[in-house]
């Protein structure tokens, strides 16, 4: 194998970056889930949003790649906040199973939207990150992967201050641990699970505005990305947030180093085995309490 | 007979069937005629699919896996190795049940939506080995070429005469599953989707039959694919993906979870609604996903659910209205 040391540092950096991507998506994944007990199939295309908002916002508009960045993750973040109102309100009791098609729809509706405003073309995103290789020593890094771990690291960040030193983070983690006496202590679990599925939503968004630069800009995009961020959140064990970050980051890293060090042809299938080898060798994921207590 | 029927009102079956035979000649487009041929694959699938999903609780998002599967084995055993199609559509719906097997019987025996996820993972493993191991399963182009069956020398080769092999097919599944539903072993699946622990305290080993239930559910998947390798003549790893999955889970909750009809209705007007919103053009997807979330919200238990529950409700009027008349008199 014609592979040294110094590729697989670049290697294990670009794994590591795409990693905190899966990461936010299964942030996005579990997030959601803690509030309202539902798996959310429409957050590949929260992804997508970010990624062809962003791209309207940066090119469109010529607003500052940072500025576009938070103006993709609100606009999403507010579109989750009424799919919430609007559809998983009303469905609160119904059983999983029909909450889970429901997102589906919601998925079908929102590519559909996007299709009419955008179209079918995959556009591409001006490489806001530059294109010139930064060389360290022997080690040939791409800007655009150290960016993007950049800020995916920090929104991360963020979110675990947001979760541990606000009060609203508080209360969110509240009512997700026991909603009848998070309401009783007057929290307003209702705005909370809007809240949820803003933040969810908005998480999905930074995601694909990020990775736009590097991929191009499609209404399919999310698709993939989403069933990615799946996987990443049952291996870090479905429902915990330390274990949607973990799982992401294996899960980027693993691929990659599967696509150079194995082939590259069954990149994306890395995942999806990662995912049934967690299944059955440790069900509940690698830091989940009780992952698969979700029920039909 | 008696027995296989049990609970489906016998002389209706008889007349539906009388009527399916007349069909291809009332439907005499060609193209619409093709579209029900598809329907009727889907509903031997969807049928399968609602056994598991409505009877026992149980959510594979991963069955148009099975459905392909069935379609390759089907195509490869045909054209190189030239097994007839009689032998080679019980092997499809056998090899599509062994893998259901292998994928069930390790994620079945814990509790919750395992199988949910690991039919994810199944579905696009799937998905990338069909496209990608070309010169096993021809790649992205997939494996043209696929023969109709002969039966007794007559080739199946229109959709005319396909179309009364599939509706033999389908009645003979429609049975084998309505007999399921009906004996003890339909009493256990609904008894494990109600309460699992419950049931297990009644004596009910409900590990071995949830692999059960899904193995025979990805036969019917297995079979489905093959006769829809045989009806268009070729296989392509397009039509198998996790949105194919997601489209059967749909046509089953919109005609009607743990309805017999439920996934006839649901195949049937699902299908043939795509088709009327072509009409919109860009707008069909749209529409087709807003109608969707409109289902769930408003017929929760689906198309036949809700009527069933109108039925009931106005024959207690009657009934009510009647004993009030009775009383008065």
């Amino acid at each position: 194998m014609g592979i040294n040391i110094f590729d697989l540092l670049q290697v294990t950096i670009g794994g590591v970056a795409m990693g905190c991507i899966y990461a936010l998506m299964a942030l996005g994944f579990t997030i959601i889930y803690n509030a309202l007990r539902l798996i959310n199939f429409a957050q590949g295309d929260m992804f997508m949003l970010g990624a062809t908002f962003g791209l309207t916002f940066y090119v469109s508009l010529s607003f500052p790649f940072p500025l576009a960045l938070i103006a993709a993750g609100v606009v999403v973040g507010v579109i989750g906040m009424v799919i919430e109102r609007t559809v998983f309100r009303p469905l609160r009791n119904y059983p999983l199973f029909n909450l889970i098609i429901a997102t589906i729809g919601i998925s079908i509706t929102i590519r559909a939207l996007a299709l009419l405003i955008w179209g079918s073309q995959a556009m591409s995103f001006p490489p806001v990150y530059g294109d010139k290789p930064i060389k360290v020593g022997q080690i040939i890094l791409l800007p655009s992967y150290l960016w993007v771990l950049l800020i995916s690291v920090m929104f991360i960040i963020l979110l675990q201050l947001f979760f541990t030193k606000t009060i609203l983070g508080k209360a969110m983690r509240a009512s997700a641990q026991n909603r009848n006496a998070a309401f009783l202590m007057g929290i307003n679990v209702f705005f909370m699970d809007s809240l949820a599925s803003a933040i969810s939503a908005g998480l999905g968004a930074v995601g694909g505005i990020l990775v736009a630069p590097i991929f191009f800009v499609e209404t399919e995009m999310g698709a993939l990305a989403g069933l990615k961020g799946f996987a990443a959140a049952v291996l870090g064990g479905f429902g915990s947030i330390p274990g949607a970050i973990a799982g992401g980051v294996i899960l980027g890293l693993a691929e990659n180093l599967a696509a150079s060090l194995i082939s590259s042809t069954y990149r994306d299938a890395v995942a999806f085995i990662i995912l049934i080898g967690v299944l059955l060798l440790k069900p509940n994921g690698l830091l989940g309490k009780k992952a698969g207590d979700f029920k039909a | 007979m008696k027995i296989l029927l049990n609970k489906v009102k016998q002389h209706q079956v008889v007349l539906i069937f009388i009527f399916l035979l007349f069909t291809p000649f009332i439907v005499t487009n060609i193209y619409y005629l093709h579209l029900l041929n598809i329907s009727l694959i889907m509903i031997i699938l969807a049928i399968g699919l609602n056994l598991l999903t409505g009877y026992a609780g149980q959510i594979s998002i991963g069955h148009a896996a099975f459905y392909g599967i069935g379609a390759y084995t089907s195509a490869i055993l045909t054209i190189r190795l030239g097994i007839s199609f009689w032998l080679a559509l019980p092997l499809s719906g056998i090899t599509a049940a062994f893998v259901g097997y292998l994928v069930g019987r390790p994620t079945l025996k814990l509790k919750g939506a395992y199988l949910a996820i690991a039919s994810i993972g199944i579905g696009e493993i799937t998905q990338l080995v069909m496209t990608n191991w070309t010169s096993f399963t021809g790649g992205a182009l997939g494996i043209k070429g696929v023969k109709s069956p002969d039966f007794l020398g007559v080739s199946l080769d229109s959709d005319v005469r396909y179309f009364y092999l599939l509706v033999i097919i389908a009645f003979l599944c429609f049975f084998l599953t309505s007999r399921i539903i009906n004996s003890e072993l339909g009493r256990a699946f609904r008894a494990i989707k109600e309460e699992e622990v419950a049931a297990q305290f009644m004596g009910i080993d409900i590990a071995r039959l949830k692999v059960m239930v899904f193995v025979v559910s990805t036969f019917l998947a297995g079979i489905a694919g093959s006769l829809f390798a045989h009806l268009e003549g070729y296989v392509s790893p397009y039509g198998f993906g996790f949105n194919q999955s997601i489209g059967f889970l749909i046509m089953i909750l919109a005609g009607g979870l743990g309805y017999k009809s439920g996934p006839i209705i649901g195949v049937i007007i699902l299908t043939f609604a795509r088709e009327f919103f072509r009409f919109f053009n860009e707008y069909q997807l749209v529409i087709y996903g807003v109608l969707l979330i409109s289902i769930i919200v408003f017929m929760p238990s689906g198309i036949s659910g809700f009527f069933d529950k109108l039925m009931k409700r106005l024959k207690k009027r009657e009934v009510s209205k009647h004993g009030k008349q009775h009383s008065e008199a």
